[in-house]
This record gives C-alpha cells, sequence and structure tokens, in this order.
C-alpha cells in the first residue's frame, strides 16, 4: 500500500510537472537561439568535467544556469564558485595533430537567494555562470573547404560566455529556471576605393549585434532522493557578415562573406534521472539529444564578384545528423567529518558521430567518430574553514574519438558530381589531385581535460 | 490599500523589466546615411549625358565607326515614351525618352555579355531556359517571340522565318519596305566644350557641335541629370564669314536682364561676345574680345571661361592651344576691356605635384565660377597621375599621360591655390586603362555639384562623349 | 527646454546615442549634468565613481536611455547611427566593524540591438568625432571599494575588446569550372582601462575625485583575395588592409565637491579634465597590396592625428528633496559647459564639433518597500545645444573649406532602483 501511495505521488506531482515543462517548451519554439561554449564540449566547473557533464538533475549551485536552470531553484544560500579549465589535444587528422586553439580559459559560476519577503519568500534564485579566455573575448575562425579537422572540437570553446539565469521554486519538490545567453555577431560593409584625397579612403561600419538565447530547464524531486530533469539548450550561432566592396584601379570587386553558424553549438535536450540511496552516495543517469541535423557546416559561404566574373561557394549538404547520448556519472563521498568532508567523482558516457559517415565527403574533409568520454574528480568540503563553507575541486576527462577512414573518389568526367575530388584538367578531371584528403581521409584521437576549482558558500 | 499599493508597485516593476529588453527590438537600426562629399571637389563619375536633337541621340564619331544606326520602324508599332530605361520593357533601352529596341552592328556597340544578333543587342544563350520568359534562343542569342508587329518593340519587324523580333538596319545604302520608314536613331557629332547654367529659375545649358571642321554653338534644356534636349534646333551662335566655319567654346554669364556669351573662333584668332535677352537669341558683337597679341600667347586664344568676380567680369582663356591660360578683365556695365594681362595667369607648372600628377604638360579650357566670395577656376591638364604600374615579371609599366580636371582658387587674382592632391576627377579603369577629362564645366546646386566633362581615350584626340560627375550627398 | 525638445521633434530623425559617455549613467548623473561625482548613486557607482561602491547594502538599477540627436552640417541633417541603450548595474556593500565598509559593484551599459558599432568615415568626409561612433558601445565596467572613517578609495576596469584578424577568399579553376572558398580568422582581444574614485566625506561637505582610462575599439582587418581565373584582370593577390581606433573616449580626470546646507538641499558641483590631445586619428588607415600580372600605382592616404584640445569642463547640479504624501522626492537640475576639443581645420578633414551648453533636469521618488525591496524610479532628461561654429580653412580648394557645425540633443533617461538592506 505504502509503495502505491507512493507511485501515485510521483505520478501526481510527475503530472503536475508538464504543466510548465510544455509551458517552457511552447516559449522556446519560438525563442531566439542559444548555447554554450566549453561547458557544452567538455563541462562546467570541474565537478561538471569530472562526471562528465552528467548533471542536470545534480547541479543546484550557479553551474546549473547551464545544466539546469530549474535546478538553481532546489539550491540554499549564495554559492561561489572560480575554476580553470585547461584543454590538450591529441587529436590526429591526417597523420597532424590537430590542436585546440586557445585551450585555457577561467569559469565563474555564482548562485543566490534573492531575499525577498512576503509570498516569493525563499522562492526566488538568480544565478551567473561566464566562461572568459584569458586574453580574448573571443576568436572566430572558419577554415578553407579543404582543410582536414574536426568540426566537433575546432572553434567551439573560443568565446566568452555568460549565463544570468533565474528559477523560481514552485513548490518544495519543483523549479523552473531560465537563462539567457547573450553574445554578439559580427557584420557590415567595408568599402575601399579613392576618395577626395585622391588616395585611398574606407568607409567601414560594422555591427558588433547581441545574440541571444535560451537555456530552461526543470527539475522535479517528487520524493526525497530521487531528482528528475528536464532541460533545454537552443542552438546557437555566432553570425559573421562582412561585405567588402573595393575598386582597385578601377576594377570593382565585391566580396561577401558570411556565415550564421559559427560557433555552433545545436539544440540540445537532456533528460536525466538521479537517486541518492544515501548522504554519502549518489547516481545520476543523463540521456541527450543534439540536433547537429541542423547545421550547415563550418565553412563560409562567399558571394563575389570580380571584374565582370561573379561566383559563390557551394556549401556540402547533408553531412550532420543529430546525436545521442548517454552519460552516467556517481558522487562518493567518503570520508566525513565536522571539519571536512572528502569526497570522489568519476563519469562515463558515449555520444554518437555528428557527421553521416554514410555520406562521401567531396572537397570538405570533415572528421568525427563516436566518442567516449570517461572522467573523474576529486573534492575536499571544508564547513567553517575559512568561517564560510569552503570546497575545493579537481576534475579531469579523456575524451576519445574513435577512428575515421574514408576513400575518396575522384571524378571519371566533367560536369563532376559534388562528392568526387576533380584536378586541374577539364579533359582528365581524375588527375593532379591536390586535396589533402586524397585518397583516404584518416582521423583519430582524442583530447583530455583539466579543472581545478574553489567555491566558497557564503 | 497596502496591498493595492504593493500590487501596483509590483506591476511598475515587472513592465519595467519586460520594456528593457523590448526596447532592443521595438526600434529598427537606421542604414548609414549617404556619404557627405566636398560640392566643390567631391566628384564621383557615373553614366554621361544623352544629349539628344530632334529625338536622336548625338553620339562622338568614335563611337560609330559605321555611321550613325538607324533603323526601319513598322507601322502599328508605337514608341513609348520615358525617362529611364528602367521605365521600358526587357531588352529596351530609354533613348531620346523614347523606348524602342537596342540596333547594333556588331558586340562592341552592345553591353558586356551581349552578342548582337539580328542587328538586336541580345542576352547570350544556350538554349531556350536562359532567356526571359517569351523569349527563345536563336543564333546564340535570346529574342522576343512574335505573331505580329505589336508583340515587338519600337524598332524591331516581326520575322516571318522564325517568328522572332528582328532589327532592320536602314541609311543611305540599305531602305525600308515600302510604307516602313527609316528612322534615324544616332547623329554623329562632336560635343565640345559644354557650359550649364541656371537662368530664369531653368536649368540650360550650351555646347559646342562639331562636324567635321565645322562647328556651332548651341543650346539644351537640361531635361534630367542625364538628358539633354537641343532647343532650338538651330545654332545660337553660328560661325561668321571669314571664320573658317567654326565658332565655338561657349562660357555664358549671367548678367541683369540677358545673357552674355563668350565664344572662340575654331582658329584661335579671337575671342568674340554675344549678348541675349531670351536666352536662344543672341546678338553678336562687331569687335573681339580677346586678338592673340604677345608672344606667350603664340597666335592663338579661345575656350574662354567667364565669371563675374569683384565687380568685373573675368574672362580666362587657353592660349597657344594649352600653353598657358590667360585673363583679361571686362568692365560689366560697359563691356569695355578693363584689363588684360601681358603674362600668363595660370601655367602647367602650377599643377606639378611630383607625387599626384606628374610631367604636366598643358592647361586648357578655364571654367570660371565664383564661390564664397572666392574665385573657383576648373581647367584640363595633362599629365600622369598614379605611380607607374609594376610588372609581374619585371620592371614597370608607365603611367599614360592624360587629360583630367584640376582645380585652382584665388580670392585675389594674384596668388592661386591649387587642389592638395592631384586632379579633382582623373578616371582609371581596367588597372591601367587612363581615360582623359577634358573642357569642364560646373553647375553648384543644391548641396552639391555638377561636373561636365568631355570624355576621351588617353591620348585625347578620340573624344567619347559627355561625361557626368557629381558631387555632394 | 520643452520648446527646444518639441522643435526637434518635429524636424529631425531619431537617433539614439549612448547614455554614459555623453549624458552620465544613470537618471541621477544625467539629471545633475554629471556634476554628482562625490555623491553619485550607490547603484551607478561603479561607473560614476569607484569609491562609493562600498556604500552599504545591496542594490540592483535596471534603466533604460534614448535620445534624440539634431546635428548638422551647413543647415543639413548627419546621418548619425543610433544611440539608445539599457542601463544595468548591481552593488554590493557591507559595514566591517564600525570604521569599515567594504564593497564592489559593476555597471554595464548595452546598446539597444548591437553591443559595438565600429565605424570609420572617409578621412575627408565631416564627421562629429564626439558623437559618432564612440556612442554606439556597449560599457562594462567592474571595481571594489573600500572605506575607512570619512576616507573611501576604489579601483576597477572598464573592459572592451579590439577587432583583428583576417578574411580570405580564394577564386580559382578546376576541370570542373570556377570555384570559390574562404576562411577567416578573427579575434577579439581583450581592452582594459582603469577607474579609479577617492572620497573624503566629513559630513555635510565631501570631495572627490575619479579617473577613467581612455578606450577605443582598436582595428585592425585584413581581406585577402587570391584570384586565379583565366582571363581575369586581378589575376594574383589583392590585400586589402584597414587598421584604426574607432569611438575614441579620452582619459578623464574628475573633482568633485558636495555641500549640504540643509537636509533638503544639497549642492554638487565637478570639473572634468579629458585629454582629447591623445586621441589617434579617426580615421582608419588603408593600404592595398597588389601582386598581380600588372600590379597599378596606388596612393595611399595617412591622415594625421587631429590634434584635439584637452578640454576643461564645469559642471554644477542641485537636488532638493521634498515631500510628496509624506514620501521623499527628490527634484534635480544640473548644467555643465563642455568646450570643443577640435581645433581649426587646416588640411583634407573636417571635423565639426562645437562647445556645448548642457542642461539637466530630473525626479527620483521612493516608492516604498514591497516584499522587502525598496523601490525607487528615477526619471531625467538632458539637452544639448551646441553653439553653432564655422569652420573656415585657410585655402579654399580644401574640401569643405567652409562649413558651419551645430545642433543639439536630447536624452530621456529613465530607471527602476532595488535595494535591499
Amino acid at each position: 500500500m505504502q509503495h502505491v501511495l507512493w507511485l501515485r505521488t510521483v505520478v501526481h506531482r510527475l503530472v503536475r510537472a508538464s504543466r510548465p515543462a510544455a509551458a517552457a517548451a511552447l516559449l522556446l519554439t519560438y525563442a531566439p537561439t542559444s548555447g554554450a561554449s566549453v561547458w557544452e564540449v567538455f563541462g562546467f566547473g570541474p565537478e561538471g568535467v569530472a562526471s562528465v557533464s552528467a548533471q542536470a538533475a545534480t547541479a543546484n549551485d550557479g553551474t546549473s544556469v547551464f545544466y539546469n536552470p530549474g535546478g538553481l531553484a532546489m539550491g540554499r544560500g549564495t554559492q561561489i564558485e572560480l575554476s580553470g579549465t585547461g584543454m590538450l589535444s591529441w587529436l590526429e587528422a591526417q597523420g597532424a595533430t590537430q590542436p585546440i586553439h586557445d585551450p585555457a580559459g577561467g569559469s565563474l559560476a555564482v548562485g543566490s537567494d534573492v531575499p525577498l519577503e512576503g509570498p516569493l519568500a525563499n522562492r526566488l534564485r538568480v544565478g551567473f555562470g561566464a566562461y572568459a579566455l584569458p586574453s580574448k573575448l573571443m576568436r572566430l575562425q572558419m577554415r578553407p573547404g579543404t582543410d582536414p579537422f574536426f568540426p566537433y572540437y575546432d572553434n567551439r570553446t573560443q568565446r566568452l560566455t555568460v549565463i544570468p539565469a533565474v528559477a523560481v521554486r514552485l513548490a518544495s519538490w519543483i523549479g523552473v529556471g531560465v537563462g539567457a545567453n547573450v553574445l554578439a555577431g559580427v557584420s557590415g560593409p567595408v568599402d575601399v576605393r579613392e576618395g577626395q584625397s585622391r588616395g585611398l579612403e574606407t568607409l567601414l561600419q560594422q555591427d558588433v549585434r547581441t545574440v541571444a538565447g535560451w537555456v530552461a530547464g526543470l527539475r522535479v524531486a517528487p520524493v526525497p532522493g530521487l531528482d528528475l530533469a528536464l532541460a533545454f539548450r537552443q542552438r546557437f550561432g555566432v553570425p559573421f557578415h562582412v561585405i567588402t566592396t573595393a575598386n582597385v584601379a578601377g576594377v570593382p570587386l565585391r566580396v561577401d562573406v558570411d556565415t550564421a553558424e559559427a560557433l555552433y553549438d545545436p539544440a540540445v535536450v537532456v533528460v536525466a534521472g538521479a537517486v541518492q540511496p544515501s548522504d554519502r552516495v549518489r547516481l545520476e543517469l543523463d540521456g541527450s539529444w543534439s540536433r547537429w541535423s541542423a547545421w550547415r557546416g563550418p565553412l563560409l559561404s562567399i558571394d563575389t564578384t570580380v571584374s565582370a566574373l561573379s561566383l559563390a561557394s557551394h556549401s556540402p549538404e547533408g553531412l550532420f545528423r543529430d546525436t545521442w547520448a548517454v552519460r552516467g556519472a556517481g558522487h562518493w563521498w567518503f570520508a566525513k567529518s565536522a571539519n571536512a568532508q572528502l569526497g570522489t567523482i568519476a563519469g562515463a558516457g558515449y555520444e554518437t558521430s555528428m557527421l553521416d559517415t554514410s555520406a562521401r565527403q567531396g572537397r570538405t574533409n570533415f572528421i568525427d567518430g563516436p566518442k567516449l568520454m570517461v572522467g573523474a574528480g576529486t573534492v575536499a568540503h571544508f564547513p567553517g574553514l575559512i568561517g564560510r563553507a569552503l570546497s575545493l575541486s579537481v576534475g579531469a576527462q579523456w575524451q576519445r574519438v574513435a577512428a575515421t577512414v574514408q576513400d575518396k573518389q575522384v571524378c571519371t568526367s566533367v560536369p563532376c558530381a559534388p562528392d568526387t575530388l576533380v584536378g586541374p584538367d577539364t579533359d582528365r578531371p581524375g588527375e593532379g589531385i591536390s586535396n589533402p584528403g586524397y585518397p583516404t581521409l584518416r582521423g583519430h584521437g582524442g583530447v583530455f581535460v583539466l579543472s581545478v576549482g574553489a567555491r566558497v558558500e557564503l | 490599500m497596502a496591498v493595492t499599493l504593493a500590487c501596483a508597485r509590483w506591476v511598475l516593476v515587472v513592465s519595467w523589466l519586460a520594456w528593457i529588453p523590448a526596447c532592443g527590438a521595438l526600434g529598427h537600426d537606421e542604414p548609414p546615411g549617404p556619404v557627405f562629399r566636398d560640392a566643390r571637389t567631391g566628384f564621383v563619375d557615373g553614366p554621361g549625358i544623352e544629349v539628344c536633337m530632334d529625338g536622336t541621340r548625338v553620339v562622338a564619331p568614335s563611337r560609330a565607326a559605321g555611321g550613325a544606326l538607324s533603323f526601319c520602324v513598322s507601322p502599328g508599332v508605337a514608341s513609348r515614351t520615358c525617362d529611364d530605361t528602367t521605365e521600358c520593357a526587357p531588352g529596351e533601352r530609354c533613348v531620346c525618352g523614347r523606348c524602342g529596341t537596342r540596333p547594333c552592328r556588331n558586340a562592341t556597340e552592345c553591353d558586356a555579355g551581349e552578342v548582337c544578333v539580328g542587328n538586336r543587342c541580345a542576352s547570350v544563350c544556350g538554349s531556350d531556359t536562359d532567356c526571359r520568359a517569351g523569349e527563345t534562343c536563336s543564333a546564340g542569342g535570346c529574342a522576343r517571340r512574335c505573331s505580329t508587329q505589336v508583340d515587338c518593340a519600337y524598332g524591331e519587324k516581326c520575322s516571318a522565318l522564325d517568328g522572332t523580333c528582328i532589327v532592320k538596319l536602314c541609311g543611305e545604302a540599305v531602305s525600308c519596305n515600302v510604307g516602313e520608314p527609316c528612322a534615324p536613331l544616332e547623329r554623329v557629332a562632336d560635343l565640345r566644350e559644354p557650359h550649364g547654367m541656371t537662368w530664369g529659375g531653368q536649368a540650360l545649358a550650351f555646347v559646342e557641335i562639331r562636324d567635321g571642321s565645322a562647328c556651332a554653338v548651341y543650346r539644351a534644356r537640361v531635361v534630367s541629370l542625364r538628358r539633354w534636349e537641343v532647343d532650338p534646333l538651330q545654332p545660337v551662335l553660328a560661325p561668321e564669314n571669314g571664320e573658317g566655319g567654326c565658332v565655338g567654346a561657349p562660357s555664358v554669364v549671367a548678367e541683369p536682364g540677358r545673357l552674355v556669351m563668350y565664344a572662340s573662333r575654331g582658329d584661335g584668332s579671337a575671342i568674340v561676345r554675344a549678348s541675349s535677352v531670351d536666352g536662344s537669341t543672341f546678338l553678336r558683337e562687331p569687335t573681339p574680345v580677346v586678338t592673340p597679341t604677345e608672344d606667350w600667347q603664340g597666335g592663338w586664344v579661345g575656350a574662354p571661361g567667364a565669371a563675374r568676380f569683384q565687380g568685373a567680369t573675368r574672362l580666362f582663356y587657353q592660349a597657344d592651344r594649352g600653353r598657358a591660360i590667360g585673363l583679361a578683365s571686362i568692365d560689366e556695365a560697359t563691356g569695355t576691356l578693363l584689363d588684360i594681362r601681358p603674362t600668363p595667369v595660370i601655367s602647367p607648372s602650377m599643377l606639378e605635384d611630383p607625387l599626384f600628377w606628374r610631367g604636366v604638360q598643358r592647361v586648357t579650357s578655364p571654367f570660371a565660377v565664383e564661390r564664397d566670395g572666392a574665385l573657383l577656376l576648373y581647367v584640363a591638364a595633362r599629365g600622369a597621375e598614379h605611380s607607374d604600374a609594376q610588372v609581374a615579371a619585371g620592371g614597370v609599366y608607365p603611367a599614360d599621360v592624360n587629360d583630367s580636371i584640376g582645380l585652382l582658387a584665388s580670392r585675389d587674382l594674384v596668388a592661386w591655390d591649387r587642389f592638395p592632391t592631384g586632379p579633382v576627377l582623373a578616371r582609371r579603369t581596367n588597372l591601367r586603362t587612363y581615360l582623359g577629362e577634358l573642357e569642364p564645366a560646373v553647375m553648384f546646386l543644391d548641396g552639391g555639384a555638377w561636373l561636365v566633362y568631355v570624355g576621351a581615350d588617353a591620348s585625347g584626340v578620340a573624344t567619347t562623349g559627355l561625361g557626368l560627375a557629381t558631387s555632394g550627398p | 527646454m520643452l520648446a527646444g525638445f518639441a522643435a526637434m521633434l518635429a524636424g529631425t530623425r531619431t537617433s539614439r546615442a549612448t547614455a554614459p559617455l555623453l549624458f552620465g549613467y544613470g537618471p541621477q548623473s544625467t539629471a545633475l549634468a554629471q556634476s554628482d561625482i562625490e555623491s553619485p548613486d550607490p547603484a551607478a557607482s561603479a561607473y560614476t565613481n569607484p569609491a562609493s561602491a562600498c556604500e552599504p547594502g545591496t542594490r540592483l538599477l535596471a534603466g533604460h536611455a534614448y535620445a534624440w540627436t539634431d546635428l548638422t552640417i551647413d543647415d543639413r541633417a548627419m546621418p548619425l547611427r543610433g544611440i539608445a541603450g539599457t542601463d544595468l548595474a548591481f552593488q554590493l556593500g557591507r559595514r566591517i566593524g564600525r570604521r569599515w565598509q567594504l564593497g564592489g559593484a559593476v555597471a554595464a551599459h548595452l546598446p539597444d540591438e548591437s553591443l559595438a558599432q565600429i565605424s570609420f568615415r572617409p578621412g575627408s568626409e565631416p564627421s562629429f568625432v564626439r558623437f559618432e561612433p564612440s556612442p554606439q558601445r556597449a560599457v562594462a565596467d567592474a571595481v571594489l571599494a573600500a572605506r575607512y572613517a570619512a576616507l573611501s578609495a576604489g579601483a576597477g576596469v572598464s573592459v572592451l575588446a579590439d577587432a583583428r584578424g583576417d578574411v580570405g577568399f580564394l577564386l580559382g579553376q578546376d576541370g570542373n569550372g570556377t570555384y570559390a572558398d574562404g576562411a577567416t580568422n578573427v579575434e577579439l582581444p581583450y581592452r582594459l582601462a582603469p577607474l579609479v574614485g577617492v572620497g573624503v566625506d566629513l559630513g555635510p561637505v565631501g570631495i572627490a575625485g575619479r579617473f577613467r582610462g581612455a578606450q577605443a575599439v582598436g582595428l585592425d582587418l585584413a581581406t585577402r583575395a587570391d584570384v586565379s581565373v583565366t582571363g581575369n584582370p586581378l589575376n594574383g593577390t589583392t590585400l586589402v588592409t584597414v587598421a584604426g581606433q574607432s569611438g575614441y573616449v579620452p582619459a578623464t580626470w574628475d573633482i568633485g565637491a558636495r555641500w549640504n546646507p540643509s537636509r533638503e538641499l544639497r549642492l554638487t558641483g565637478a570639473l572634468q579634465l579629458a585629454r582629447w590631445s591623445r586621441a589617434p586619428s579617426n580615421t582608419a588607415e588603408v593600404t592595398m597590396a597588389v601582386r598581380l600580372g600588372l600590379s597599378p600605382g596606388q596612393i595611399e592616404a595617412r591622415f594625421v592625428r587631429p590634434s584635439l584640445r584637452d578640454t576643461v569642463s564645469p559642471r554644477c547640479g542641485v537636488t532638493w528633496t521634498a515631500r510628496l504624501a509624506d514620501r521623499p522626492v527628490d527634484l534635480r537640475v544640473g548644467y555643465a559647459y563642455s568646450p570643443s576639443p577640435v581645433p581649426e581645420q587646416t588640411g583634407l578633414t573636417s571635423w565639426a564639433d562645437a562647445p556645448a551648453h548642457i542642461i539637466g533636469v530630473g525626479t527620483g521618488v521612493e516608492l516604498g518597500q514591497a516584499w522587502g525591496i525598496a523601490l525607487r524610479a528615477d526619471l531625467a532628461a538632458q539637452l544639448w545645444m551646441l553653439r553653432e561654429r564655422t569652420f573656415d580653412k585657410p585655402s579654399e580648394v580644401l574640401p569643405f573649406a567652409h562649413y558651419r557645425a551645430g545642433g543639439r540633443l536630447f536624452d530621456l533617461s529613465a530607471a527602476m532602483e532595488a535595494a535591499w538592506r
């Protein structure tokens, strides 16, 4: 009978929880794009890195602005965490190492109650998350179309990320939250031609336009020791659109360089559950779906007119597919005392490849494969070391990309199919191929990530 | 009451918090406004001026190697009036206010990417899918399908052979069918020494039209920015006996109640003067105003440029076919010569600049205008702009010497400032093809100016018609 | 002032201009014509005076500023880009013991729709150097402050970013025909400017000082075109580089004072020294390097530094606290004179500017407590009246040899502030 009552309570609360989830889904359908950066690829903070980002049903501090803003509502007090994250790449494409540029940065995570009185007392919490590179706000790097590289890792972590979030605890067992991810893209004209001074003069107007999107989530704790979570992160892309016009000694030149999806993150839906069988152990399992199929790809779109010649680039289509991932993590506090608590975190996960390996590539040389993620970390918590609770943590993760091999096909006669390689000679198009992925495209490797941080609870 | 106030406060707070992010969505970003260009010097070249005479376009001899174009006009096919080619049907062009076909003898008379098929300029095609709706690909060019004459543009005939619109050219050697008049589209003549002004609220132009060695001054109405209509069709100033059949290079000054025109004889023997009260009938004065008397004038004076400045009419003129510019001052009330400078006022070396304008050899065709208490003098000068081109294989390709428009200014007619960075207008195309700009005339309008010039190749010999550069927003 | 505003709306195009650089941060500073260096709104202290960031309490400010511009050259409206934006600020201060206070604050100004607008005009065209394009970008300041007895000090940084990198494209030809390809590598390195503030609070009087470092958005962009197509005149490499400093804001030194002759009245005054003489050229340096089969001769223009003049701007303000229905209501009025840093123009450049009289008015109302939060609303308006100035260059042949510059700007600023003790 007790089990039936428990189940009825769980179901009842889940049904009640589904309403705000549906409302949030409806809102997000019409909301602008959003996304994250290094957090999306590797995790937010040492615990996020160690748990391979299986945190949607666990995080209730500042890191929940990314993992699940609904979890923010379930926290208490004020926490401030500073952490540093570094990445080391062993990715190889065609025998050459593919480094991750700007491989280190710092994160700030803040979660805090809003000290309201009356009906909103103890219901409202705000959070703030930021990731910054040490020397620059952002690097936007789009490669030439023939470069062999890993689009899953390339130029996805080199930007400032700022997510403020607000969360509401609707009841003691349910919280909803929403955050806004704000960044900017660049667009505008550059015109260079002879001016009134008879020298070259420029008219330049570049807009760094705000790009904002949503992160939203729901967290439900139908019974003590059980947390369920649903989170949604909207797709994100930094627009870059520069139109350069010039007059080179009477020859007009116009170049339109455009991409709407640099530093891309797909739309992600996460469903998660966590159980805490005791006060020393917590286990979580996350499933996620990422909509990579909506991505146009990591290449620039070029539309140019040089003298009387007009040319436009053609990006390949249908190369990317949605991915599924399963992530699991465990937290174990193996030593607890009044002055200190020591714990360990372990995580593992698997994600399918974002490349449709059945689609043959022509000029392009994108490399990707299914990924295996393994993480581990340690947390030391000191309840009263500096008059406040202090936690020191370190997390590490290894992501391994399965080997990719694809044989290229050469064109035998013009007009050539887009998935073939072409040489310089129209009469013998299959000869003189200089594409770096010819005759066989190969890639494999992995990335090691380390994160170290400290958190203070005020 | 307290609850109501508290609620009101929160309504205010929530609505304010909603307003702030909405502000970015409410407004729209305005596109950057037009650039500001200085009216006197910030000229930007554009399409040239179409000069029309009795419905035909005047074209330079260099542009009509095969003679003036004329085509047979089918009865029942009327032309539509227009101000711009955008008002005509696809494939047509607005010529002298009338939509019509675009006849040709060879592809050089068509635009880039076109061929001359059936004596028509047509888009290149390989099949019907390359052409617009209602057209077919015929002999490598798109042609309009037709079943009757009405389906074709003015100047076209519906060919019974293949059901497409073609053009039949006509002229002295080839005539049209009975009942089909031969309509001239062009008139071959050289347009030189333009002069624009406003008088009585109307924009007027005067231009020398030269046919071989004969020339005269004509008046034109400025119908639009790039179209002049010669009106009346007869010269307003024609050569008299003993003037060698040529008088031109008009420069017109507006005085109270009348226009005063200065013009030069084609042989450089004198600058003459005529006046008009109605703007089209000019009465010639019997005595020339300026004749070559000094050695530096080389026995040749012409191309006058007159302007009212500091209580007198200042008459600048070209001497010795470009060796220098001279200056004569004329009493406005009596028209008598007050002063003629015994030495040149402007010489080519005054425009020389080692970086911006090198090797200036001659200065011609002065155009004078008073602005803000200063006298601006636009001239054509021959020199080389820019540095030499570099050849990838090694060596240099010298910059062609060509004619361009320069500017000098003075407040006292003694000390002259030149535009510091070379010409105010100099054209270059295709990396190193320098074009010539001759015989400038400037009209200042609200917020900007028109610079009308005679276009030419780098040698300055083959003129191409009137060009127009504009300044201002 | 109302008549001037009405005339502006009747005849001008709307524009939106940055609040803090020209008008002050937040409605209080706007109304007092930025004379409140010594006694700023603590929520806005990160921008106005870092030393005030340790004021006890927790404050959150959210506001919006919108400006109309009516700047003219020779009676022709100048096409300025829009300037309007949102102000967001947070300040946290705590009392430590009896004599110490510690605190910090952040303040951001976010222009509507874009974080920054980097623009360069051709050097030979006229431009209002003070009003374009520096207003069109975001401001983000963060400071920490401490106070001991009457002395307070604060310091922090204003964060901005440069933009540099390259864009390349290739037009080539292979057996299948022509193709186009492109790549880009653009980064935005941080650009930090120091913020420092000090203050001495002696009760009815106080003095303060503030320093804001110079700031600009540096741009260094190269566009490279590699063309290898049969018969094209640009076959070869064409490299166009554009470099410059956009939207320069000079370093400013402010000294301010406050006097409270009574509980209801507060008088504020300030002097600001702006180091415009350090300003770089506001035009971009352009180079075009071509390596073609036949590379044409080109002329590259280098515009000299603008030689702007340092300016000293006096400001004063009055705040009178009245009581309306038992609630305190602040009524504010301020005046400032802003000299022009632009010297006489003698060459190819034609910078436009004129001295300005600035008048501000505003009000602030305490809305009382709601669920534990003290709320306040502030509203302000500020009018800039530029005294028409005529520029006459020494030579008639120089571009824009004679021109007149003048006009007006009008700013409206409103904010809500929430405070917790």
